[in-house]
């Protein structure tokens, strides 16, 4: 399939009634995620993904897109209303958005914001558009032995996932490349770790365990914590304003360009997120702003600086994914995971087969952008309100989904007690804070790179060690393990030294 | 020494690792060989772990991220990256243990209910029970249980025509 094929199938797909119509659902529904802070994202891709079973790639992809796209768009309300941000990268939306509305600016805060969440999806969409000629010819030069040293390096990116604590992520990934070993392993023919169940020897379906892990653990959450979800007191929402925000965004196009461009670049590298773009886009605003002093006290640069990089940061986090498999975070994780119930692989087929397939995906961010920014700016004020659902509300409903998604997945009854297993360990691993991506991304590599490990070395042996690009990327891996231990040690000789 | 949350979670990574372990020598050397090359410095970690927990003694650095993200906060001088939220009420320990183990109850609830009658009548069933328990009205419970019900029918039993598990108990009655 040519590229110009790719782009203008891609477009057709993703305009074409059932891609446009589940689109339209999932959008609203991931706005809603967006503003309830702590659900997230991989909360709410745990949640649609067994919905998908049984649907096209393209409509499958539109349904789950549209709403991963724009989580931190809705995110934005609550972080400029209340001053608690729907998700992580939120926080950063805070610091400038939250002061505008105490100074009766909440309008021109969410003008900005949203406006410039827009662009920055559109851009960040764009960008992923523009990389896909120059990465094709590298990934058709891909074989088992690139695919496989792909695969270890994105296990090396635990130690960028993993939160606070390096061993916990990597004590996390572990047993999600343990989960992707249980069933029939295909090179031997032995049946690993199904203890006599007959329910395991196909292995362990990733949405059981992603369900579980981020569904049910949430579920336990609101649970334990109860009330509420918003504990904040709520600005007023004096003036109208939205127009200037919109206005401000064309007086600032040039902030809002490099925020988008640094925020993609952000998504491509694996491990850092959405949280990471927000800042450093942030930071940037500071250090290059004219008018530095007005920054915390409700400063409209922070605002677009923020939003255009959470949102340009997905565009740049689907090219890996797509390209080589390798899931840059834990929502890419479970996105890749999707992909195999869909019957997608990732890498070549990718960019020959189902080019379309990658077109219609960005086309999907654009349209969703749009079209939640359309549906926030009138009733962001209202929609807010979401926050203040009591969890005995909340509950059934996440309960309900969740199950009742694991057992649709895989039709058999016994995976939602492994989904309920999953539940209390998600939910344990967020109370002592092991990070829960590395799990997933354990999962999802695991198979991976089992079955090109296999398959390269009943080519190849020993020598598929020794092709150019595997050579090139075991030595990046290396460095990727062994930078931070560098840094670390120079850092501590440094206090060391500091204190002498 | 009183054992704590984490350190039983910590003994739970151990248990895990060293079951898999123990498993994974019962197969032959192909099939055990990756299983016993993740295995092994996990379960190191997780003994080591379990030791630096009872100790009491908080290890390791930040991420690459945190440096990242401290880095950033502490170039950009003068401005409160701190954003202010007003606190939950404190929940003291006992509190958070019985709320803990009442919704792992509801949890249950829900699947022997799944188990017993499928789930188109676990679901308004489980509904109604949990939200009027939780003090939520009769009506509003009612009416979340009918929509989600009603949902749950048009998506998977007309929609999707998939099947949905009737439990132990309905097909019993229906075939008397």
């Amino acid at each position: 399939m040519s590229l110009w094929d790719g782009i203008w199938g891609g477009l057709a797909a993703a305009s074409s009634w059932p891609a446009w119509g589940l689109m339209l659902l999932t959008i609203p529904i991931g706005l809603v995620i967006g503003i309830i802070p702590g659900m997230g994202g991989n909360m709410g891709l745990a949640l649609l993904i067994p919905f998908t079973f049984g649907m096209h790639p393209i409509p499958g992809f539109a349904f789950l897109l549209g709403m991963h796209a724009v989580v931190h768009t809705g995110g934005s309300i609550p972080a400029i209303l209340f001053d608690t941000p729907g998700t992580g990268p939120n926080a950063a939306t805070c610091i400038e958005g939250f002061p505008m509305a105490q100074k009766g600016e909440a309008g021109r805060a969410l003008g900005a914001a949203l406006t410039s969440s827009m662009i920055g999806g559109v851009l960040g969409a764009i960008f992923m558009a523009m990389v896909i000629p120059v990465l094709r010819p590298l990934v058709l030069a891909f074989g088992p032995p690139e695919f496989f040293m792909m695969a270890v390096m994105g296990l090396t990116f635990i130690s960028l996932m993993a939160g606070e604590s390096l061993l916990k992520g990597l004590m996390a990934g572990g047993m999600g490349l343990i989960i992707s070993f249980v069933g029939m392993d295909p090179q031997t023919g032995v049946v690993r770790f199904s203890y006599g169940m007959l329910g395991l020897m196909d292995g362990i379906n990733i949405v059981t365990v992603v369900v579980g892990l981020f569904a049910l653990a949430e579920v336990i959450d609101m649970g334990v914590k109860g009330g509420a979800i918003a504990h904040t007191e709520s600005a007023d929402v004096k003036g109208t304003g939205v127009m200037q925000g919109i206005k401000d965004c064309y007086t600032y196009w040039w902030l809002l360009m490099r925020c988008s461009i640094i925020g993609n670049i952000i998504g491509i590298i694996p491990g850092l997120g959405g949280d990471a773009a927000a800042f450093i886009c942030y930071g940037h605003a500071v250090q290059t702003t004219k008018q530095r002093d007005q920054f915390g006290k409700g400063c409209v640069e922070g605002v677009i600086a923020t939003d255009s990089a959470h949102n340009s940061k997905e565009g740049g986090a689907l090219i890996p994914t797509l390209a080589f498999g390798v899931p840059g975070s834990s929502g890419m994780a479970i996105l890749l995971g999707a992909f195999m119930i869909l019957g997608v692989s990732p890498g070549r087929e990718m960019f020959t087969k189902h080019l379309d397939l990658v077109f219609s995906m960005v086309w999907v961010i654009v349209f969703a952008n749009i079209i939640a920014v359309m549906l926030c700016l009138p009733f962001a004020g209202k929609m807010a309100k979401i926050t203040f659902i009591r969890t005995s509300v909340m509950i059934p409903f996440i309960l309900v989904c969740g199950i009742l998604g694991s057992y649709l997945t895989t039709s058999k009854i016994g995976d939602i007690l492994i989904t309920v297993i999953f539940g209390g360990v998600g939910y344990a691993m967020k109370k002592f804070d092991y990070a829960r991506g590395p799990l997933i991304l354990g999962i999802v590599l695991g198979r991976i790179a089992e079955n090109a490990l296999h398959v390269s070395l009943n080519l190849y042996g020993l020598m598929f060690l020794f092709r150019p690009i595997t050579l090139i990327l075991l030595i990046i891996t290396l460095a990727t393990v062994l930078f931070p231990v560098y840094k670390d040690r120079v850092k501590k000789k440094t206090a060391r030294g500091g204190i002498g | 020494m009183k054992l704590q949350g984490k350190h039983y979670f910590d003994i739970f990574w151990i248990l895990f690792f060293g079951g898999i372990m123990i498993t994974a020598f019962g197969y032959r050397y192909k099939a055990r060989l990756i299983p016993m090359v993740v295995t092994l410095p996990c379960l190191a970690f997780a003994i080591y772990r379990f030791i630096v927990d009872l100790r009491g003694k908080e290890e390791e650095g930040a991420t690459g991220e945190d440096i990242l993200l401290q880095g950033i906060k502490e170039k950009v001088e003068g401005v409160s990256v701190g954003f202010k939220q007003k606190s939950r009420m404190k929940l003291t320990a006992a509190e958070k243990r019985r709320r803990l183990l009442d919704i792992s109850l509801w949890i249950l609830i829900f699947l022997g209910l799944i188990f017993t009658v499928g789930f188109l009548y676990a679901i308004p069933i489980f509904t109604v029970a949990y939200m009027r328990i939780k003090r939520e009205s009769w009506v509003l419970s009612v009416l979340c249980a009918a929509g989600l019900w009603v949902g749950v029918y048009l998506a998977f039993v007309v929609g999707t025509r998939s099947y949905l598990y009737e439990g132990l108990l309905i097909p019993l009655l229906r075939n008397q």
